[in-house]
């Protein structure tokens, strides 16, 4: 007997096709049900993990279902060349960054990020939310709560062939929360 | 197979149909619990004869019983009373997850790797659903979405 694919699995805990086939399989076959326990712990996990804080891009549909599901967002939409001042307080559980551009011709988009002028990372390949041509990321209020005041600068990039091609830069004049003396 | 047996055999691919196909944990224990309590019942009754049958059954009384077909609050009364301890669900067996160990997982994905994986198991988005928000095919949803959990499974030591 041949047992259940890897993709069989992650499609089952993703709710897609007919569930049918993969437990008439599993209901008989030891070693596919363990598999399949084991793939799904860590499937159903994920939104545990998400709810505790995790930075990450996303999509509009995303981040209304983080915010149904109770978690606060702080939004800050910018335009190409755009500028704000941002902020986080102990209130907030995410702050998500909307930046518009013209990303229509872009099949792959980084971010790259600086603070105070020196780079911190290159967010390679990032999701764009096609049905609104948006990058949207979404932070973990944790990690951005320990930020100190800052100017931030992310500029998207469109990947050609291996080639930069620079199309927006976004910049965040970040004060830190401080608390009331 | 002595119904022990069919208990510990049995009980954890119940508790997986309830978990995929019920509202949470707690129902899906409830599920092991009605479903074990009928195949016993079925078993002493003498109506699941080949052994090799006894995996469909439980599995068609899974469906039965999660479609709310099947009514036998007294009998599973008596039958929990007698066997409670053999029915309970055993959560020492099941796959325990650190939670932040993943947050570090998930973290340590590609960023489509990562926006993928939140979407198909947090969002509950479909492949196709998630092709047409990023602009990718199907196919390659489930591609990257596979390559992800491979990696966070390696990356939580499942792999």
């Amino acid at each position: 007997m041949s047992h259940l694919a890897e993709l069989e699995m992650i499609a089952y805990w993703a709710r897609e096709g007919d569930p049918a086939p993969v437990e008439d399989h599993a209901f008989a076959c030891d070693a596919c049900a363990r598999s399949l326990e084991r793939f799904g712990a860590i499937a159903r996990a994920i939104p545990d993990a998400v709810r505790r804080g995790l930075t990450t891009g996303a999509i509009a549909g995303l981040v209304a279902r983080m915010e149904r599901d109770g978690l606060r967002a702080r939004h800050y939409r910018l335009a190409p060349g755009g500028s704000v001042q941002c902020t986080i307080t102990p209130d907030d559980d995410l702050l998500v960054a909307w930046f518009t551009a013209d990303l229509a011709n872009a099949a792959r988009v980084d971010a790259t990020w600086t603070m105070n002028g020196v780079p911190i990372g290159r967010f390679e390949d990032i999701a764009i939310d096609r049905a609104h041509e948006l990058a949207i990321i979404s932070i973990d209020g944790a990690m951005a709560k320990a930020w100190p005041d800052h100017v931030a600068i992310v500029t998207l990039v469109a990947v050609d062939d291996g080639a930069d091609r620079p199309l927006a830069a976004y910049t965040f004049d970040h004060t830190a929360f401080k608390a009331p003396a | 197979m002595d119904e022990a047996e069919l208990c510990r055999t049995f009980a954890p691919r119940i508790r997986l149909y309830g978990l995929r196909h019920l509202d949470g944990a707690a129902a899906a224990d409830d599920l092991v619990q009605e479903v074990l309590v009928i195949v016993i019942e079925a078993v002493r009754a003498g109506r699941v004869r080949e052994p090799e049958r006894i995996a469909s059954y439980v599995l068609g009384t899974c469906r039965q019983v999660a479609q709310g077909g099947w009514r036998g609050e007294r009998r599973r009364g008596e039958l929990l009373a007698q066997h409670g301890e053999l029915l309970a669900p055993d959560p020492s067996r099941e796959p325990v997850i650190d939670v932040d160990r993943l947050r570090g997982c998930l973290a340590a994905l590609a960023e489509r790797e990562r926006t993928i994986v939140v979407l198909s198991f947090y969002d509950e988005r479909d492949a196709d659903d998630i092709a047409i928000q990023l602009g990718m095919t199907s196919g390659n949803v489930r591609v990257v979405r596979h390559r992800a959990v491979a990696r966070l499974r390696a990356c939580m030591g499942d792999a």
